[in-house]
């Protein structure tokens, strides 16, 4: 297989990736998209005659994916707080005047509640729980060690856990009624 | 001190890692016990399962993602350049490194020559090595210094 062959291989797996580490959505993401092509369109580093291949490739990609992303969080380049992207979401509950509730579909919810853990947790857990990346290799990507990692994922799942739980006490609330009335 | 026999207690690093499959067969089995008797902890893990099973449902299979463009020309070109790079780095190595033999051949053959030339002259061949002042300084003979300039530094080294 070649080069070309791995990386026309590999290139969905990040996009989706990608998408989901930077939008909480699997929808067409421009700014994920712009990250892949970044990482892409950069050579693979090595040693002369060495060419990362299968699981060193992969492990290379997602590393080199998650560096850009860091770094141009850093810089601001693409977008100044991922937290900002949540004021595009529909969550559940009411709405501000209490008039109607709002029907959030479950994938803005587990949109907005990956996009509310830390960046350091959201990576962690999704190169787990979405990619199916061992251990070890999640460490290696991460570039931390086995019992950090472990770590980050409790934290991330008890965030999860947290925004579940009052995310389902915001869904089960009744709109209040609005104390602004119409006197004729 | 833990009893002989007793395994040992179940952690919650070990809880996360049995939702990953991580566990060997022997730790799975004890944390299986383990969940057996602890509802809450089995509860716990029920909802981390569910996370995961809700993240990997959320996104799509790969043949449904719509790829954006990928510019694998621009890719293979960055391979390319980096192959270009490399090769105009071992073009440099070499280059240096045949300045520095050059270099370093050239020094061995002056200091040889010279050495020959040394041997081959009376003085050398008599193993004369000191050089009269004369020789040193153009101005100052045996019979003392003539010019000015010479005086001077004849009495600077005190000669």
């Amino acid at each position: 297989m070649t080069l070309r062959d791995e990386l026309e291989l590999r290139a969905p797996q990040l996009y989706r990736f990608a998408c989901a580490l930077v939008c909480g959505q699997a929808e067409t993401c421009a700014k994920a998209a712009d990250l892949v092509r970044a990482v892409l369109s950069a050579p693979l580093q090595g040693s002369i005659g060495w060419r990362p291949t299968g699981d060193s490739l992969r492990i290379c990609l997602y590393s080199r994916l998650i560096e850009w992303h860091r770094h141009r969080l850093k810089l601001g380049g693409l977008y100044i707080k991922v937290h900002t992207d949540l004021g595009s979401l529909q969550l559940a509950g009411p709405n501000i005047d209490g008039s109607a509730a709002v029907k959030a579909s479950p994938q803005d919810n587990l949109a907005a509640a990956l996009l509310n853990l830390g960046l350091e947790e959201r990576e962690a857990l999704l190169l787990v729980a979405r990619e199916g990346f061992t251990y070890i290799q999640a460490a290696r990507i991460l570039k931390i060690s086995r019992p950090v990692l472990v770590s980050r994922l409790a934290r991330a799942r008890a965030a999860l856990s947290e925004f579940d739980r009052l995310g389902n006490l915001v869904r089960t609330a009744k709109p209040r009624p609005s104390h602004i009335r119409l006197i004729k | 001190m833990r009893p002989i026999g007793r395994k040992p207690p179940v952690k919650e690093a070990e809880l996360h890692e049995y939702v990953d499959g991580e566990l060997d067969r022997e730790r799975q089995t004890a944390v299986e016990a383990h969940l057996a008797m602890s509802p809450a902890d089995s509860a716990r893990v029920a909802n981390w399962r569910r996370q995961n099973e809700a993240i990997r449902a959320a996104f799509p299979p790969l043949d449904a993602v719509q790829l954006p463009w990928v510019p694998l020309v621009l890719l293979e070109h960055g391979h390319g350049r980096l192959r270009q790079r490399w090769f105009a780095f071992a073009v440099a190595i070499a280059f240096v490194s045949g300045m520095l033999f050059a270099g370093c051949a050239i020094i061995v053959a002056s200091r040889l020559s010279w050495l020959e030339a040394a041997n081959d002259s009376p003085a050398g061949q008599a193993g004369e090595s000191w050089q009269a002042p004369s020789q040193v300084l153009p101005g100052l003979s045996a019979d003392g210094p003539k010019t000015e300039a010479s005086k001077k530094v004849a009495k600077d080294l005190h000669l």
